[in-house]
């Protein structure tokens, strides 16, 4: 059974190497699907996962117990993860996603309160989950990213902002830019498969 | 936007999206268990030393894995442990294992041996340089400083992160300055692993650059800063961190393109180039020939120029000269007025009337950085730690504002003051500054709650000069109604009586212990006064050079670092310097050719830079003297 952040975080302020495991086990497997967006290799993103964590450990060390509480864990992760991809990726020569700039009259803040955006309603139209998984795949890169972190991963818009370096509204607009393209997607579709018919 | 409710659906989502990517529910086992062996924390207990045979058997296992377990379970073996199957591990062909023991090295209390691990902090893998800053900063009293010191230069942030934890854990022990310097690092993690450091240093972390960290561009070190500033400020609010970050000295130079729409400054993209143009212009050769000959030239002046022009005193002193070489700085434009050291005494920085503070190498005079602001007037600087230059200046609005000059950030913006504002002093701990209200009012502003704390409304003429006493707690301030008060520097409250002369005081100045104070009048007359009894103790000397008809104005009184002389600056463009142990003044120095309005003791005190409304800032030896009077 996973525990709750806080369940985590109070028993790593009271011993954190018998406990640090519970943090591992519990984040593993986001942070790799995480990076596996990025990376697109299933043993680099191990890898990447696994130096991040190695790397928490040793920022843990030096938190307090007060630190430790107060701390939101999983946007902390995400960070610390993405740092590493971002030093992976120079590496390797794949530079990392630069920040997406931001152009006057977007029509994206218009739709902000349009419920058709809200993913949930979005669900409603895809026929099958894995239709959707797909449909979040075909976005371009930071499109997908953020709007999984956002929606998926119950990031807040400055919660990613802190985690790219980039400013909150970068982020917000990225997130709507994505969902546009998403319903785009969905259209697209559905008027092949109105076509067909 | 607000977040999706519906968690049925966003399970599913996660659930597929993984299932998409990785094998199965339970995929992330293999990967903890690879994060804990490379940690060294697997589910290990306490074995019995019969037990141990095998942990060293295993030792020589050829799978990593084991040989890490190995070294886990031999660690808790505590007083038994054979610390030479731990040191062999220490050198183990496999970086998990070095790592590993390390650790466990570092867990054996007294036991635990220094040297091997000084070594592994030069490994050429960065886990084993963490692991073995981290047990040194486990041995409670034996942890070796310097090594962790230098280990802070390292290439890896993580690595970087460890020896900065060790140094925290020091307590009264532990270095500041490199502490501080680590809030100036590129990696986030490190300046929050320094915040934390300082925060359990207690009144000894220097509240400037935490405050300037609550700044920081990343929301993470901001929230470290608020910690350690609460914690150590129990009792005062801390603000808020957007409001500061809104006006960073960024937007005050017109480079709004260079900051985020977060508020915060893009260091990436900065350059002074875009402010300072290049000085670094291709010459014809034999512009450069003739420009070398005249600095070659200017450099002998002002040598020659630095001796004494005065008299002696009526002394037993002769007249000594000046000897070593002066640096003489041209590098700004305008009536030089604003001086600082640096820490470390190597560098200078300095305010002219361009408004562009710049730092140059003391030893050269080469400008090494340039910083462009649109204020008005720089009205004070202090650069007590080597990240940490904080300028207060007035801009165009009369506000007062406070910098960070070196991390490009607005500590403090003022309402509007009524007046023109003309001097202001740092606290001690330069949490709280202290200026010139222009209403013959003194303004206590804190920095730690961005607030007004008090206004000081003893005077009737305009403030002139503040200094406050050693432990903070007291205010002086001159004025021209004839008068040096000195006040609560909490409480506003006057402790004692005015001290009335029969001219406007110009300057004053506590000394470094705070059993003196210096001050001067617009006329040249100059009083030190013990404290607390506030007696006169020496005035001015009584050589005859120096008739009262001929005093020229005094501009400021500067202390030495160890208080046993202060120099005053003079209209008339010098710079005398007076003992206080003799009660003597002791020589002069005569390298400007204006009004002195300012000078700077380096931090060890054998350098004094002055600025000058001749245009220059110039570097020259505070001499030292035999017994004799003859120069060491």
């Amino acid at each position: 059974m996973i525990q709750g952040d806080e369940d985590i975080l109070a028993l790593l302020a009271t011993d954190l190497d018998r406990h640090y495991e519970l943090l591992v086990s519990a984040y593993s497997r986001r942070l790799k699907a995480f990076v596996l967006r990025q990376a697109g290799s299933l043993q680099d993103a191990e890898d990447i996962v696994q130096e991040a964590f190695v790397r928490a450990y040793y920022a843990l060390m030096g938190y307090s117990a007060e630190r430790v509480l107060a701390l939101r864990v999983r946007p902390w992760l995400y960070k610390i993860t993405w740092s590493v991809y971002c030093n992976y990726a120079e590496r390797s020569k794949h530079p990392p996603l630069l920040p997406l700039d931001l152009s006057e009259g977007s029509e994206i803040f218009e739709r902000e309160d349009n419920q058709s955006d809200q993913p949930e309603v979005m669900f409603e139209h895809v026929e099958s989950r894995r239709e959707l998984v797909a449909l979040v795949d075909s976005l371009p890169q930071h499109y997908r990213e953020v709007i999984s972190l956002h929606y998926f991963e119950e990031l807040s818009y400055q919660e990613i902002a802190n985690i790219f370096s980039q400013p909150a509204g970068t982020v917000r607009v990225s997130v709507h830019r994505g969902i546009g393209l998403l319903r785009k997607a969905m259209e697209i579709r559905k008027n092949k498969v109105s076509d067909g018919a | 936007m607000e977040h999706n409710d519906d968690e049925q659906n966003m399970d599913a989502y996660q659930q597929m999206r993984w299932e998409h990517y990785l094998d199965d529910g339970d995929a992330s086992a293999p990967l903890a268990s690879n994060v804990l062996a490379r940690l060294g924390l697997g589910k290990a207990e306490p074995v019995q030393g019969t037990q141990a045979a095998q942990w060293l058997i295993d030792l020589n296992d050829a799978a990593w894995p084991v040989r890490v377990a190995a070294v886990q379970q031999l660690g808790m073996l505590k007083e038994d442990v054979p610390l030479e199957a731990l040191l062999q591990a220490l050198k183990d062909e496999h970086s998990n294992v070095r790592a590993a023991a390390a650790r466990a090295l570092g867990m054996l209390g007294p036991r635990t041996p220094i040297e091997p691990l000084v070594a592994a902090l030069s490994d050429s893998e960065w886990p084993v340089r963490a692991a073995a800053a981290l047990a040194l900063g486990r041995l409670s009293g034996r942890t070796p400083l310097e090594p962790l010191v230098a280990i802070l230069n390292d290439l890896d942030a993580s690595v970087r992160v460890a020896a900065t934890w060790s140094l925290g854990t020091l307590g009264e022990q532990a270095p500041v300055e490199p502490l501080v310097n680590g809030l100036s690092d590129p990696a986030w993690l490190v300046r929050e692993a320094a915040l934390l450091a300082l925060g359990k240093l207690g009144e000894r972390a220097p509240v400037g650059p935490l405050l300037a960290a609550r700044m920081d561009e990343d929301a993470t070190v901001r929230e470290a800063a608020e910690l350690v500033l609460q914690r150590l400020y129990p009792k005062l609010s801390t603000g808020t961190v957007e409001d500061a970050a809104a006006t960073p000295l960024a937007q005050e130079m017109g480079t709004r393109q260079l900051v985020q729409s977060n508020g915060h400054f893009d260091r990436r993209k900065f350059s002074w180039r875009q402010l300072i143009p290049s000085k670094r212009r291709p010459f014809p050769r034999l512009l450069a020939a003739a420009l070398a000959m005249l600095v070659i030239v200017g450099t002998v002046f002002s040598w020659l120029a630095a001796t004494y022009r005065l008299p002696a005193p009526a002394s037993s002193y002769p007249t000594p000269l000046i000897k070593g070489i002066v640096v003489t700085y041209h590098g700004g434009t305008g009536q030089a007025y604003q001086v600082a050291w640096s820490p470390d005494g190597k560098s200078v920085a300095s305010v002219q009337a361009d408004g562009t503070v710049r730092v140059w190498d003391a030893f050269t005079g080469n400008t090494i950085s340039a910083y462009k602001g649109s204020f008005i007037k720089v009205l004070s600087m202090v650069w007590a730690f080597p990240h940490s230059l904080l300028v207060t200046s007035e801009g165009a609005d009369r506000r007062v504002q406070v910098w960070d000059v070196l991390a490009r950030k607005s500590l403090l913006t003022t309402t509007p003051l009524p007046g023109i504002a003309s001097s202001s002093a740092w606290s001690p701990d330069g949490s709280i500054i202290a200026f010139d209200g222009g209403n013959n009012t003194v303004q206590v502003w804190s920095l730690v709650t961005g607030k007004l704390v008090l206004t000081y409304q003893g005077h009737t003429g305009r403030v002139t000069a503040l200094s406050w006493s050693p432990d903070g707690s007291e205010i002086a301030s001159a004025s021209d109604d004839t008068t040096i008060q000195v006040w609560n520097a909490a409480t506003g409250h006057k402790d004692w009586p005015s001290f009335v002369h029969n001219d406007a005081v110009a300057a004053v100045a506590w000394s470094p212990d705070g059993k003196h104070c210096a001050v001067a009048t617009v006329r040249g007359l100059v009083e030190v006064w013990d404290n607390p009894s506030w007696q006169v103790t020496s005035i001015e000397p009584t050589n005859n050079d120096w008739s009262n008809l001929s005093r020229p104005l005094v501009t400021a009184i500067v202390w030495s670092p160890d208080g046993t002389r202060f120099a005053f600056t003079t209209a008339d463009g010098l710079v005398q310097v007076w003992d206080t142990e003799t009660d003597q003044r002791i020589y002069t120095y005569a390298g400007h050719s204006k009004q002195v309005n300012i000078v700077a003791w380096s931090p060890d005190g054998t350098r004094v830079a002055s600025a000058s409304n001749d245009g220059t800032v110039q570097v020259w030896p505070n001499p030292s003297f035999t017994e004799k009077g003859r120069l060491r």
